[in-house]
C-alpha cells in the first residue's frame, strides 16, 4: 500500500504543479492586468461595431471608425488628481516628440472619460490643459450606459468609486490599429511607449 | 410537505449565503481573512466529521495524510493567485468553482488528513504556513502594483499589515508552548490553580 500511495504523491505534485504552471502561464502571468496584456498581444481585439462616442466638440463619432490607422486611447476622468494628469501629460510628450515623424498623421489621440458626470465642456477643459492639437487629440464620452460597460468589459478596464467621488482604475494606454485594440502598454514608462508607437507608425506606412 | 419547507428554507439560505458573500467579497480583507477562513473551515468540519463516521476513508492513497495535505495546499495555492482572485470577482461561474474547491479541495480534504498525520508533518506544515503569512504580508505591504484590479492598493496595505499580525499570533500560538516544560513542578502547579 505504501508504494500506492507514493506514486499517488507523486501525480498529486506532478499534476498541482502542472495546474499551477498553465494558471500562471509558466509562472509569468500573477496578475489580471498581465494576463490582458499578453492576451491582447496574441489575439487583437476588435472593436464592436456602433459604439458611439461624444466628442469634446459634441460630433458623435463610431469608435470602430477612427480618423486615423493609429489611435492611442486612454480612460480618464476629468477631476482626476493623480492618474490621468500623469496620463495626459505623457500624451502631450508624445504629441510634442512625435511631431516630426515622417508618419506622424498616421497618429492620432483619444481621451475616452467613464465618468457621466463629465460634459463636453469638461472634456475641452482637459485638452486645453495639455495644450493639445485638438486636431490629433480628442477627447470623448459615451452615450450610452450600456455601450460604456460593454467596452469597459470587453477591455477589462475595472473603474472602482473610491471613496472622495473620484474613482480607481487600471490605467495604461490602449493602441488601435485600425480597428482593433492590439496592444496594452504601460503608461509610466515613456521611452518604451514612444519606441512602440513609433514602431506602429512604421507599420502602417 | 414538510419537503416544502425544507425546500424553502434552503433556497432562503441560498439568497442569504449569495448576499453575505456579497458583501465580504466587496473588501480584500474581509473576503481573505473571513470568507476564506470560513470556506474552508466549513469544509475542515465536513472532513472531520466524516473520518469520525468512516475512519478509513481514502487510506488506500491517503494514511499518512500527505497526500490530502498536498492537494489541499495546491488548491489554496490557486486560489491565492491574484488573477484568479480577480477572475471570480468578474465571474460568477469561477466564483461558484472557488467556494466549491476551497470547500473540497481544501477543507474536507485537510479535515480528512489532519488526523492522519504524525507530529513531525503537523510540525512543518505548521511552520510552513506561518512563513507563508509572513511572505505574503510583506510583499502585500511592500509593493507598489495593485495586483487585483477589483481592490484599492490601501486595502492591500492594510491585508498586508492584517497577514503579518496572523502570522505572529501564530507564532506564539504554537511555538510558545514549546518553550514549557510540561513536567516542572511549577507548571504543574500552573494547571492545578
Amino acid at each position: 500500500m505504501k508504494l500506492f500511495e507514493s506514486i499517488t504523491i507523486f501525480f498529486i505534485v506532478l499534476i498541482g504543479c502542472s495546474i499551477l504552471w498553465t494558471a500562471t502561464e509558466g509562472g509569468s502571468i500573477w496578475t489580471a492586468e498581465s494576463a490582458r496584456r499578453a492576451n491582447i498581444l496574441e489575439m487583437p481585439l476588435s472593436m464592436p461595431n456602433k459604439i458611439k462616442i461624444e466628442m469634446h466638440n459634441s460630433q458623435v463619432k463610431e469608435l470602430a471608425n477612427p480618423k486615423t490607422n493609429i489611435v492611442l486611447i486612454d480612460f480618464i476622468y476629468t477631476s482626476c488628481p493623480t492618474v490621468c494628469v500623469a496620463m495626459g501629460a505623457e500624451f502631450k510628450r508624445l504629441q510634442y516628440e512625435l511631431f516630426n515623424h515622417p508618419n506622424y498623421n498616421n497618429l492620432s489621440f483619444l481621451s475616452i472619460s467613464f465618468d457621466d458626470s463629465d460634459k463636453t465642456e469638461n472634456l475641452n477643459e482637459y485638452l486645453e490643459r495639455f495644450k493639445a492639437d485638438k486636431t490629433k487629440w480628442q477627447a470623448a464620452k459615451f452615450t450610452s450606459q450600456i455601450q460604456k460597460k460593454k467596452i469597459l468589459e470587453l477591455l477589462e478596464v475595472v473603474v472602482l468609486p473610491d471613496k472622495q467621488g473620484g474613482f480607481i482604475h487600471n490605467s495604461a494606454i490602449y493602441v488601435q490599429k485600425n480597428d482593433a485594440i492590439v496592444e496594452i502598454l504601460d503608461f509610466g514608462n515613456f521611452n518604451q511607449t514612444k519606441q512602440k508607437v513609433i514602431t506602429y507608425l512604421e507599420s502602417v506606412s | 410537505m414538510t419537503w416544502l419547507i425544507y425546500l424553502f428554507l434552503s433556497l432562503i439560505g441560498l439568497a442569504l449565503s449569495l448576499f453575505i458573500v456579497n458583501i465580504l467579497e466587496s473588501s480584500m480583507i474581509t473576503h481573505m481573512l473571513i470568507l476564506y477562513p470560513v470556506i474552508i473551515y466549513l469544509g475542515f468540519y465536513f472532513g472531520c466529521v466524516l473520518l469520525k463516521h468512516y475512519p478509513n476513508v481514502t487510506n488506500s492513497w491517503n494514511k499518512s495524510g500527505i497526500a490530502g495535505v498536498l492537494i489541499a495546499s495546491f488548491a489554496l495555492i490557486f486560489w491565492m493567485i491574484p488573477r484568479w482572485i480577480d477572475a471570480s470577482l468578474n465571474h460568477l461561474l469561477i466564483d461558484v468553482l472557488k467556494y466549491g474547491s476551497l470547500f473540497l479541495f481544501v477543507g474536507v480534504s485537510l479535515g480528512i488528513s489532519w488526523k492522519k498525520l504524525g507530529p513531525i508533518a503537523k510540525a512543518v506544515i505548521k511552520i510552513e504556513f506561518i512563513t507563508m503569512l509572513y511572505r505574503l504580508g510583506w510583499i502585500y505591504m511592500i509593493s507598489p502594483d495593485r495586483l487585483c484590479n477589483n481592490y484599492f492598493l490601501s486595502e492591500q496595505k492594510i491585508l498586508g499589515e492584517a497577514l503579518i499580525v496572523l502570522a505572529i499570533l501564530c507564532s506564539i500560538l504554537w511555538l510558545f508552548p514549546l518553550f514549557i516544560n510540561k513536567k516542572s513542578s511549577a507548571y504543574k502547579s500552573m494547571k492545578t490553580n
